[in-house]
């Protein structure tokens, strides 16, 4: 039955992933010297510090993690397949927890090829003239693990019945404001720990909805 | 006879709209309850309610005799629900479909599903996306059916079928229902359909449950009494109100009065008006419901029971 689950999450947002995995690779092949046209990034000087990498991952990160979670949960109101989903014999929370494992696994495993392959070509010498020490790749981990809440906070925006887009997107806009403001937060034990609880208050926020609204 | 679906003054709102006002009904074990009622009647919500996809406004229903808003596993392993439209994933194979369902139920009927789908001629490796809308349906109802369901519920399954898809989705309904006296409660628009299955109907009018009887008691209980006069109709007397009387209308020379129960007060009534010719016409179940639904709301009488007697039909205040 989990098998079944995760197959099916797998196969509809497989096509996302794959578009976000081109994205990566572009991004990667760009700062790394290969030219691919259309050229929307510069250079970066200095790998990771010069700034150009970390807006690009960001950029491609929110973007994959928002369509993810509004095909996961708006994708399956809209085609009316959450009475067919939900009527299966699984509980609710079981249903709807491997939906957000698929979704955060699916992030976490991808997003990290793009850091480390940029990483691998930054760490190899004579590739560019700078020095380069993996120090330099924590504002980038730091983004990539912030992304988790934001993706939550998507599928909860998908899930959560509202009668505007401005209340709507209201948990999407709270997370975004939220993970902008955790990165200049310098400790890594509080940056953490304010991650995790984000993620667990969004996490209650899906199930809880996911158990009271009506289909 | 115990109940497989129980529920008691149901009611659902949506804003300040009933949409589902305090409906109590038990669906017997083994029967074929077909429920019936216009666009917008609150059938579907009706239907959400009892599998928990709705959550009452108030009132409590039961399935199993376990809470419909918060039913376990194992009670969805015995009901089959095909929603409105028949949804599935369009991107799936037939296959695809049938092992995803498949993996859920542990009496899953491999060899039923296959003279199903054999019957059907859908072939394993058919995309859902390219099927018709009616072949669809037809895979809905394998792969309900192949879960061997204790209660099937479906919602308007026959909604956009065509006339043959919809008579062989019926008949196959029919032989459904016919192994081991299975419990199944169906919404439709269509009264001919509901008329060969159903043994018993409710009809919602409005969120309200007017009636709740077996069909033949409701098909014998409405008559169409047509009076015929030398020049307009008189008016009928407004006091006092006429039990039973649910809608009159003027076509011509012609009088025509809609009746629960016709009898000897009614027969009196009409003959006082002094008409060349009365007629007292049977009604199928179409013209039934058409006739019974299109009358004042409020007064509609409302049939609830097993028998008729005088005790089925309550009048309710007038409109």
């Amino acid at each position: 039955m989990t098998r079944a689950l995760f197959a099916k999450e797998l196969r509809e947002t497989a096509g996302i992933v794959l578009l976000a995995l081109a994205a990566y690779v572009y991004v990667a092949t760009s700062l790394t010297g290969i030219r691919v046209p259309p050229m929307f990034l510069g250079e970066e000087g200095i790998p990771f510090v010069g700034g150009e990498f970390l807006a690009a991952f960001a950029f491609v990160s929110a973007v994959l993690v928002v369509t993810l979670g509004l095909r996961q949960s708006l994708g399956e109101s809209y085609r009316g397949t959450f009475l067919l989903l939900l009527h299966r014999p699984a509980s609710r929370r079981r249903l709807i927890a491997a939906k957000l494992a698929t979704g955060t696994g699916l992030y976490l495993v991808c997003s990290p090829l793009a850091i480390l392959a940029y990483a691998w070509w930054a760490a190899t010498p004579g590739t560019h003239a700078s020095p380069f020490e993996w120090s330099m790749t924590v504002p980038v981990w730091k983004l990539w693990i912030s992304m988790v809440p934001l993706y939550l906070a998507s599928f909860l925006t998908g899930i959560r019945p509202a009668r505007w887009f401005g209340t709507r997107l209201a948990p999407l806009a709270a997370a975004g404001l939220l993970v902008t403001l955790v990165q200049f937060v310098p400790w890594w034990p509080v940056f953490l720990a304010a991650i995790v609880l984000l993620a667990a208050a969004l996490a209650a926020s899906i199930f809880f909805v996911a158990g009271e609204r009506d289909y | 006879m115990d109940n497989v679906i129980t529920t008691d003054r149901l009611t659902k709102y949506y804003g300040p709209q009933c949409v589902v006002d305090s409906v109590s009904l038990q669906v017997p074990r083994g029967s074929v309850y077909g429920l019936l009622g216009r666009n917008a009647a609150g059938k579907s919500t009706l239907i959400k309610m009892l599998l928990g996809m709705v959550h009452p406004s108030y009132g409590r229903a039961t399935i199993f005799a376990e809470d419909a808003s918060r039913l376990s596993p194992e009670t969805r392993q015995r009901v089959a629900y095909l929603a409105e439209g028949h949804p599935l994933y369009r991107w799936m194979t037939v296959g695809q479909a049938v092992r995803f369902n498949r993996s859920f139920y542990s009496t899953f009927n491999d060899n039923l599903l296959e003279q199903i789908l054999d019957h059907f001629e859908l072939p394993p490796t058919a995309k859902i996306r390219r099927l018709s809308h009616g072949q669809r349906a037809q895979v809905s109802l394998a792969l309900a059916v192949a879960q061997e369901p204790e209660l099937l519920i479906l919602d308007d399954p026959t909604l956009g079928l065509d006339t043959v898809v919809r008579r062989d989705f019926l008949e196959s309904l029919i032989q459904i229902i016919q192994r081991k006296g299975r419990t199944i409660l169906f919404s439709s628009h269509i009264l001919g359909d509901v008329e060969r299955v159903a043994d018993r109907i409710g009809i919602l009018v409005d969120g309200v449950l007017r009636v709740d009887c077996p069909t033949e008691h409701f098909k014998e209980s409405i008559r169409k009494v047509v009076l015929e006069f030398d020049g307009p109709p008189p008016a009928l007397p407004k006091e006092p109100p006429v039990a039973g009387l649910v809608n009159s209308r003027r076509v011509g020379n012609k009088l025509e009065l809609v009746v629960v129960e016709f009898g000897d007060e009614h027969r009196r009534l009409a003959e006082s008006l002094g008409p060349l010719s009365l007629e007292v016409l049977e009604l199928n179940l179409e013209e039934a419901f058409i006739e019974y639904t299109r009358g004042p709301k409020r007064s509609l009488p409302i049939f609830v029971g097993d028998q008729p007697n005088d005790q089925s039909i309550v009048r309710q205040g007038v409109a």
